[in-house]
């Protein structure tokens, strides 16, 4: 399971918080969310640690551009925190 | 003599209204650097 | 039965247990132990480091017959520290004594007798003291007070509540916060300010976050301002000359009236509406001068966070 078909397939959605969110119950998609954020987390320290910044600031940032940059149809959470198609 | 009354009329005040704002340039940045994820499959 | 038991090498836990007519009392008592050894066996936020040394004493009461379990418990926390993300904190003392009966646990005594937090803006002298309350079905803590001291002066908290489901409100207090070390947080050159000022500020927390609404900041006293040299100040009387003569009435003003106004939303971006009444000693008329300042108050907060640890770091440099 690509990052690209669990979006695609509804399974996983951007959330403001510059994570990937469970949008559809699914253990293969759950497991990837979790190494992906991992991942991601690792990213941002570094980035935040190069610009002297805090990683919540940058996690933040990449939250708003991850949901602006979000393909149509794919799964975004609302700041109500629901998820809606895009 | 009559008594003069004068009237000190307040000078009028100078008033100076002053508007600053403060952009924060860590945005931009950090903006490129978050480039780079959204180009990589893996993460995003 | 009298028991000294360790529950691993590190763990001094000493336990005492008596069994008589149908009761079982006993006491089990940890002695100050390193928090990281504690905290080893716990999933700690990615973001959090914490140590320090941590007490405890567990006193209980079990009647067999009624199932009954009653305690209580007590503790304190010594010479703690850590950070959150670029937030450090420091010599944070904590204590807690609570009740567990019937099914509910009430802490009559929760609180802080000594912190310090850097955000940007260095807080100490932080003391607290609440009371927390639970059972199965409810839970709620009350803060009676929370005072701090920063900025040449002090803040407190207004007692609030928290409990599920509910938004959090209360009142700011400052008191004697120096505007020469409030300026000086902008770092802008060739502005000087003195003075201090008192305020009341209304908040709520909610699951937007922080918002401030219709602050109220109050000068005591009067004091002086001087916008003289500042580049962008400068700048401005070269685009707009018109502008040239009231600027310049800004070089020495001597305020007996500062009133301002400040509101913050949840992402951090704060508007400060500050109206002085003051004279210029080489001018005639009274000078009343409106300021209005647009920023972002979490960044500012982190770009002082990150200067104050660039100018940490200089200094390492310099020492080696």
């Amino acid at each position: 399971l690509t990052l690209k078909d669990a979006k695609s397939s509804g399974y996983l959605g951007e959330q403001a918080d510059g994570y990937l969110g469970l949008v559809k119950e699914n253990s293969e998609a759950k497991a990837l969310m979790l190494s992906v954020n991992k991942k991601r987390l690792a990213r941002f320290k570094a980035i935040a640690k190069k610009n002297k910044t805090s990683v919540a600031d940058v996690a933040a940032l990449a939250g708003e551009k991850f949901i602006n940059k979000t393909a149509k149809g794919n799964y975004i959470k609302t700041s109500s925190g629901k998820w809606k198609k895009k | 003599c009559t008594p003069t009354v004068e009237v000190a009329v307040p000078d009028k005040p100078i008033t100076i209204n002053l508007n600053v704002k403060i952009e924060h340039e860590i945005r931009i940045k950090v903006d490129k650097e978050l480039d780079e994820i959204i180009s990589d499959d893996e993460l995003f | 039965a009298d028991s000294i038991w360790r529950l691993d090498d590190s763990l001094r836990l000493t336990s005492e247990h008596l069994f008589n007519n149908n009761i079982v009392k006993g006491r089990a008592i940890l002695e100050s132990t390193p928090l990281s050894e504690l905290l080893g066996r716990v999933e700690l936020p990615e973001l959090l480091t914490l140590d320090g040394q941590i007490s405890n004493e567990l006193n209980y009461e079990f009647e067999l017959e009624t199932q009954a379990l009653s305690g209580k418990v007590s503790g304190e926390l010594v010479n703690s520290f850590g950070s959150y993300d670029d937030i450090a904190f420091s010599d944070i003392n904590a204590g807690w004594s609570c009740f567990w009966r019937m099914a509910k646990l009430s802490c009559g005594q929760l609180g802080l007798s000594s912190g310090q937090v850097n955000v940007g803006v260095n807080i100490t002298d932080m003391q607290s003291r609440g009371t927390f309350f639970w059972d199965k079905n409810n839970w709620w803590y009350h803060l009676n007070s929370f005072k701090g001291k920063l900025l040449d002066g002090g803040f407190s908290i207004t007692p609030l509540e928290v409990a599920p489901g509910q938004d959090i409100s209360g009142e700011l207090i400052l008191e004697h916060i120096s505007l020469t070390d409030l300026v000086a947080l902008q770092q802008q050159p060739g502005i000087e300010l003195t003075g201090f000022i008192d305020g009341k500020l209304p908040f709520s927390y909610n699951a937007d976050g922080l918002n401030i609404n219709r602050g109220k900041l109050l000068n005591q006293g009067g004091g002086l301002i001087k916008v003289d040299g500042n580049p962008a100040v400068e700048e401005l009387k070269k685009s707009q000359p018109q502008l040239k003569f009231s600027l310049d009435a800004l070089k020495e003003l001597h305020y007996q009236y500062l009133d301002s106004e400040v509101s913050m939303m949840s992402d951090g971006s704060t508007l400060l509406k500050v109206s002085v009444q003051g004279k210029n000693p080489d001018l005639v008329e009274p000078v009343h001068f409106n300021y209005q300042h647009d920023e972002n108050l979490f960044l500012l907060l982190r770009t002082l966070r990150l200067t104050e640890r660039l100018s940490e770091n200089i200094e390492k440099a310099i020492n080696k």
